[in-house]
């Protein structure tokens, strides 16, 4: 076989994905920063949505709201349990919207198919783009739970904050699974939002981000309980002490890992199942 | 297979589409994109493709950098096959796609090709060095930091080129790479595919532009409708028309309705029209013939219509020529 190599693969990374995850971390950090107002909407969007909340329970219940919230639920502090509801559930929108966003623009200003002209897994780049993005999120969420704690009258650990980091962290890691899924239709029909937002309405009201799941009947909360931002959301609230949960917070971390494994891999399937269909339509290059 | 860059053998691509339809999805059509593509292209050589628009050449491209699997046929790129060693095909190549498409508009130029250096796995302070280098030799190092949203056509084109040669590969795909600019930046691409060459690159470029086929290529495929119709030097092209003479005649009046007549004139090998300048006024003729009297009979037919003609030239052949005699259409109509 006669093949001229490329010249300079001695010049190659030592550790490719780090190379791949360094690039797309960098690059998703620097268009973000160059659209600060989708940032400070992100950042701001869950105390707007906790008043929302607050001033409608005031408006059915007046002054006696948050006892009657606390009667109903067992959580004293309904702000902070507002916020942190508020901040993973932008948060899980963002995850779910996030393979399927970028797939979409992507495709619209021309380098879709240019990351498929590269040595790199595209189910992997993309995972990294979610992954670039969770870490983005993290941070959002530790500006707003930072603004909650400072504010609230419970003291709290730093022990206690890493741990929300990491729970989130892992939360939201298995959402990309389901991005995968709507890349994936991405592809071929093109139609981000009408997949990601039905997707978002269930999650968002099954997660319980604003109220206790117990409202619901029992089959609804097993339901629930296979969505992984419905584990952050309870773990996240019971570690701030304004909710308590059944299972303890690292059983329920197992779960979410479990859960993580069976999203990124259902994802990863219909991802490459929908991907080689595309390539024999050419409807990678189609936007 | 694999002693040459390239190797096509009898590539088929068809794409099934629907037509009409609101609700429901209309009737299915076939288009048959790429048709029995057979082509090779040797180490250090620039291959043109030459066609109108829709006649293959992106879709080969397409097939051949593994964005697209072919329905039958087999390809071998830098000795790899492009379905079974894709990855190694991706290695090997570098593939410039678009013109002016293709970056985040929000990063400068410099930044967009050290995402994608990083997508090829290249070290930090070898990216560098190679981006710096590329932007010197593309002219573009003054405007290396400013954002791609502020580049101009002719700079995304030229900060495309750059993108392709960032890993060095071999081996380019340049697909219609100078589409869109002005003179003087195509100009300066065309300067750059032939520094490529010297470098020791092989080229596949696919162009409808027939003097950017004979000026820049070793050899030339002219393909259209799918199919590839003629292949050989540019010289070797042309000897297919030698001998033969070529008119262009521009014409005023209603000449769709002699089309039939002239091509019933004994001698007269291949008629072309193009509408000239929009203007539905005049109608260029391009006639390939030969022999003496047949240029007399083709001035006679016309003289007894309502068609007036305003001008004749006789014309050397061209690549052009080469393209109407194979179809009996103008590449430059067609495009």
């Amino acid at each position: 076989m006669c093949t001229i190599r490329v010249r300079d693969l001695q010049k190659k990374a030592r550790f490719p994905i780090f190379s791949l995850a360094l690039g797309i971390l960098a690059k998703e950090l620097k268009i973000m920063s160059r659209y600060i107002g989708s940032l400070l909407l992100v950042l701001f969007m869950p105390f707007g949505v906790s008043g929302l909340y607050l001033g409608v329970g005031y408006a059915l219940a007046g002054e006696k709201s948050f006892s009657n919230f606390q009667a109903n639920t067992g959580v004293a502090t309904p702000l902070a349990y507002f916020v942190v509801g508020g901040v993973l559930m932008i948060a899980s929108m963002v995850m779910i919207e996030n393979a399927s966003s970028i797939i979409r623009e992507e495709q619209l200003i021309g380098t879709f198919e240019l990351h498929y002209l590269t040595p790199n897994s595209p189910v992997l780049t993309w995972m990294l783009h979610a992954f670039a993005w969770s870490i983005l999120m993290v941070i959002v969420f530790a500006i707003d739970i930072s603004i909650v704690l400072a504010t609230s009258i419970v003291g709290y650990d730093y022990l206690t904050v890493g741990m929300i980091f990491v729970v989130v962290f892992i939360g939201l890691i298995p959402l990309a699974g389901l991005g995968l899924v709507i890349a994936a239709l991405t592809i071929r029909f093109k139609e981000v939002y009408a997949v990601s937002s039905t997707i978002n309405a269930f999650i968002s009201m099954l997660s319980g981000f604003y109220y206790p799941l117990e409202i619901f009947p029992r089959i609804v909360q097993a339901v629930a309980q296979l969505l992984p931002t419905t584990h952050v959301s309870i773990i996240t609230k019971t570690l701030i002490g304004a909710s308590s949960g059944q299972l303890s917070v690292g059983d329920r971390i197992l779960v979410m890992v479990l859960l993580a494994f069976l999203y990124l891999t259902f994802g990863k399937t219909i991802y490459q199942r929908w991907e080689n269909e595309a390539r024999k339509r050419g409807e990678l290059s189609k936007y | 297979m694999g002693s040459y860059a390239v190797e096509a053998h009898n590539l088929r691509k068809i794409f099934r589409t629907r037509e009409g339809g609101i609700l429901f999805r209309g009737k299915q059509r076939e288009i048959v994109a790429v048709n029995d593509v057979s082509f090779h292209i040797n180490f250090g050589e620039i291959f043109g493709l030459l066609g109108p628009n829709g006649a293959g050449k992106t879709t080969t491209i397409k097939i051949l950098s593994t964005l697209l699997l072919p329905d039958s046929g087999e390809a071998w790129v830098n000795g790899f096959n492009v379905v079974t060693e894709a990855k190694m095909v991706r290695e090997s190549i570098g593939v410039s796609l678009y013109s002016d498409r293709g970056f985040y508009w929000k990063l400068t130029g410099r930044e967009n090709l050290m995402y994608f250096a990083r997508l090829y796995h290249l070290q930090r302070d070898y990216a560098e060095k190679r981006i710096n280098e590329l932007f010197n030799m593309l002219d573009l190092a003054g405007d290396a930091n400013r954002l791609v949203e502020e580049y101009s056509t002719g700079m995304k084109s030229k900060l495309n080129i750059a993108r392709a040669l960032l890993h060095d590969p071999p081996i380019l795909f340049l697909d219609e790479p100078t589409i869109g600019l002005d003179p003087n930046s195509a100009r300066k691409v065309r300067e750059v595919v032939l520094e490529l060459k010297k470098q020791g690159k092989t080229i596949l470029l696919t162009t409808h532009n027939m003097f950017e086929a004979e000026y820049l290529s070793d050899r030339v495929a002219i393909i259209n409708k799918g199919r590839i119709i003629a292949i050989g030097t540019p010289r070797e092209l042309k000897e297919k028309v030698s001998g033969k003479r070529v008119v262009e005649l521009e014409v005023s009046g209603n000449y769709r309705k002699l089309e039939a007549g002239l091509k019933g004139i004994g001698g007269v090998e291949a008629v072309s029209l193009q509408e000239n300048n929009g203007s539905g006024y005049t109608s260029l003729i391009r006639i390939i013939y030969s022999g003496d009297e047949v240029l007399d009979r083709i001035i006679a037919m016309l003289a007894n219509s309502d068609v007036k003609i305003r001008s004749l030239r006789n014309l050397e052949p061209t690549l052009e020529d080469v393209f109407v005699y194979y179809t009996g259409e103008r590449l430059a109509e067609k495009s």
